[in-house]
């Protein structure tokens, strides 16, 4: 043979020698799934948490952390429930019998947040629209109503409402007729005190999706948490999404939509978000999404601007201190802020309108 | 075969072919970013023996490559085997229209680096299509067809720039169609 | 690069750019969903097999149907069906439940451009 073919054909053995080491050595070392999830049942919602282990955090740790967490949801959901016995039930049974209510310490804080959010919302987030709930069947898990409620009890329940005094931390009312519902706000709050709970533990990096709505923090390894955001209607089933966010540090992404918690009536459709003012499902935008940092801002920001409609949500959104911020009319047209706009990426036959 | 391009003789295309395969192994052995994306550096030695000895020479080394490398991994016969064999074929056919093209044009040259861009659009194509029409006929594989096909048309730039730097530093051939080292 | 080369990848671009016009939507697809029954992992179902799934949940039985790359509740026990009401879900990273029955679904994927989370 010729020697310079010898000579190739050796060095050519050294190298495919190099290389199986190579393979073994990639092999030997399998990239382990660094993300931990766990799902359980709470608030009346599928919890979701995911969190990325750093070098030296184990699933284990993650675990404890979990189980410190899952109770805490649970006497979280027994304190602001309206239909199992706890401190905000207690609210509402003094109310029910017309007198003044004295609130928990351990309300207080969400008490206050909540006075402040409607203020700055000017009255479009208002947890006082309890009576109004349940008129509607909305706080029935199992249930909700399968008709309308009648024109005068709706403008019954909106008197009581409107004689009602302001919301106040340390004692609220008498106040004939209102019933308080805080599950507009209490969402946001509870993935926030998960939030706190992981980072007690030492995890920076988590998501937490409540039923949907998601508090992000850190990173997923090197890169940042993707968060799809639901189309309202979806043209083609292949394209659920309206878009995509990619996180950035401490953050929380909020939807409120009328395409879930709904009926049907005679052709018209009934959904959850009730306007303060008419007693009725608000009309106009079929969903509403707020990227802040704040969980609790979110979460009342998204209800607020959804009853807010086409023409007041961003009136809304500046009042509330939101400049992130994303509507979908019913007409289907997508408006946003220019600062949501300029981190969405939209899927395909998306066109979002900036609104500045 | 036009003159004066000599085809290569077997031992050369077995030591091309060998070249190419150790390629593809070391790639194997580096973790990618993005399941499913390799910079498909082999066929850098496939664009050489395209733009230097022909189309029926990088047949032999692609043909040749694609075996052995599916023998050594142990994917022969496999899913994996056959993606590779769907993906070089379509390669190879437009290195072909390449061959055909500049054959008809010789004077609106194809040169190495759009070849390669068109050859690598062509792969990641034909292993698309056998995927999704075979192995998993899933209506939501559709969606990944632009990524896989824009990171194709960027690599394939990359790896046909690489095969030209690497042909200007090839030496000539020498009549007898042996390559002439400078050692 | 010669001229052909440049009118070449020219062309290349357009088709690369057609077929994200065509085809483009962020969001991975999801290969396979996990089935929790009171947040107990009960099934893992591969989304390339079509079928439907009876999941005893606490009140009664949900039903998922599967088709190629996505999955929804079609019946379960509940009144108020926001689970049905969610619809076919085929994005890696989504999830859905039916609460009164406990039972939820997650979907998993690990393409390029999977999500962690859906928000709705």
């Amino acid at each position: 043979m010729d020697e310079r073919l010898k000579q190739f054909f050796k060095r050519a053995a050294w190298g495919v020698a190099l290389a199986l080491l190579f393979v073994w050595l990639a092999q030997r070392q399998p990239e382990h799934d660094q993300v931990v999830i766990e799902e359980f049942l709470g608030l009346g919602t599928l919890i979701n948490v995911s969190v990325y282990l750093e070098s030296g955090q184990t699933e284990d740790q993650f675990d404890a952390a979990m189980h410190d967490i899952r109770p805490m949801i649970a006497a979280y959901q027994q304190r602001w429930s309206v239909i199992t016995d706890g401190g905000l039930s207690a609210v509402n049974q003094a109310l029910a019998k017309g007198e003044a209510a004295r609130i928990d310490a351990e309300l207080h804080p969400l008490f206050a947040r909540a006075a402040a959010l409607s203020t700055a919302s000017r009255g479009l987030f208002d947890v006082r629209v309890g009576g109004l709930v349940d008129l509607w069947g909305w706080n029935r898990q199992e249930a909700f109503g399968t008709q309308p409620p009648d024109d005068e009890a709706i403008a019954a329940t909106l008197a009581a409402i409107a004689a009602a005094p302001a919301l106040d931390a340390a004692h609220y009312g008498p106040a004939p007729g209102v019933q308080l519902n805080f599950g507009g706000i209490a969402k946001g709050d509870a993935a926030g005190k998960i939030g706190a709970s992981l980072r007690a533990a030492g995890f920076e990096h988590y998501l937490v999706n409540m039923g949907g709505d998601v508090v992000a923090r850190g990173r997923k390894g090197d890169g940042p948490w993707r968060i799809g955001v639901r189309h309202p209607r979806p043209p083609r089933a292949e394209q659920p999404l309206m878009g995509i966010v990619t996180t950035r540090g401490d953050e929380t992404i909020f939807t409120s939509g009328d395409y879930e918690r709904y009926f049907e009536f005679e052709g018209q459709r009934y959904h959850h978000l009730i306007d303060p003012r008419s007693g009725r499902p608000a009309r106009g935008l079929t969903s509403a999404t707020v990227i802040t940092s704040d969980p609790v801002l979110a979460d009342a920001a998204s209800t607020a601007l959804f009853v807010a409609g086409p023409d007041g949500w961003r009136d809304t959104a500046r009042a509330m201190g939101i400049d992130q911020a994303m509507v979908m009319g019913a007409d289907g047209r997508v408006q946003a802020t220019q600062a949501f706009a300029d981190r969405f990426q939209a899927s395909t036959g998306v066109a979002v309108t900036v609104l500045p | 075969m036009s003159p004066g391009r000599p085809s290569l003789s077997d031992a050369q295309i077995a030591g091309f072919a060998a070249i190419a395969v150790l390629v593809h192994l070391v790639e194997a052995g580096i973790p990618s970013p993005v399941p499913g994306i390799k910079p498909g550096l082999a066929n850098v030695i496939t664009l050489i023996v395209w733009a230097r000895w022909g189309l029926r020479s990088a047949v032999w080394v692609t043909g040749l490559r694609v075996l052995v490398g599916s023998l050594l991994v142990g994917s022969f016969m496999a899913p994996g085997f056959w993606l590779a064999a769907a993906g070089a074929s379509l390669s190879l056919g437009t290195l072909a229209l390449a061959t055909g093209w500049n054959r008809a044009l010789p004077r609106l040259p194809l040169t190495v680096v759009g070849a390669s861009a068109l050859s690598a659009v062509a792969h990641v194509s034909g292993q698309f299509l056998l995927a999704w029409r075979v192995f998993v006929p899933h209506p939501g594989l559709l969606h990944l067809l632009p990524l896989l096909l824009a990171m194709a048309l960027a690599l394939g730039l990359a790896t046909g720039w690489l095969a030209q730097r690497l042909l200007q530093r090839l030496p000539a051939t020498t009549a007898d169609g042996y390559t002439s080292t400078h050692e | 690069m010669s001229l052909a080369d440049r009118l070449l990848v020219m062309v290349l671009f357009g088709v690369v750019g057609l077929s994200f016009a065509a085809f483009w939507t962020p969001g991975g697809p999801a290969t396979e969903a996990e089935i929790r029954v009171g947040g107990e992992l009960v099934a893992t179902l591969d989304l390339s097999h079509p079928g439907e799934h009876h999941i005893e949940g606490h009140q009664g039985i949900s039903v998922l149907r599967v088709e190629p790359g996505r999955l929804r509740f079609v019946e379960s026990p509940c009144r108020n069906r926001v689970c049905i009401h969610r619809g076919w879900l085929n994005t890696a990273g989504d999830s859905s439940a039916c609460l009164p029955n406990r039972v939820s679904v997650s979907l998993r994927g690990s393409g390029a451009g999977a999500v962690d989370a859906v928000n709705h």
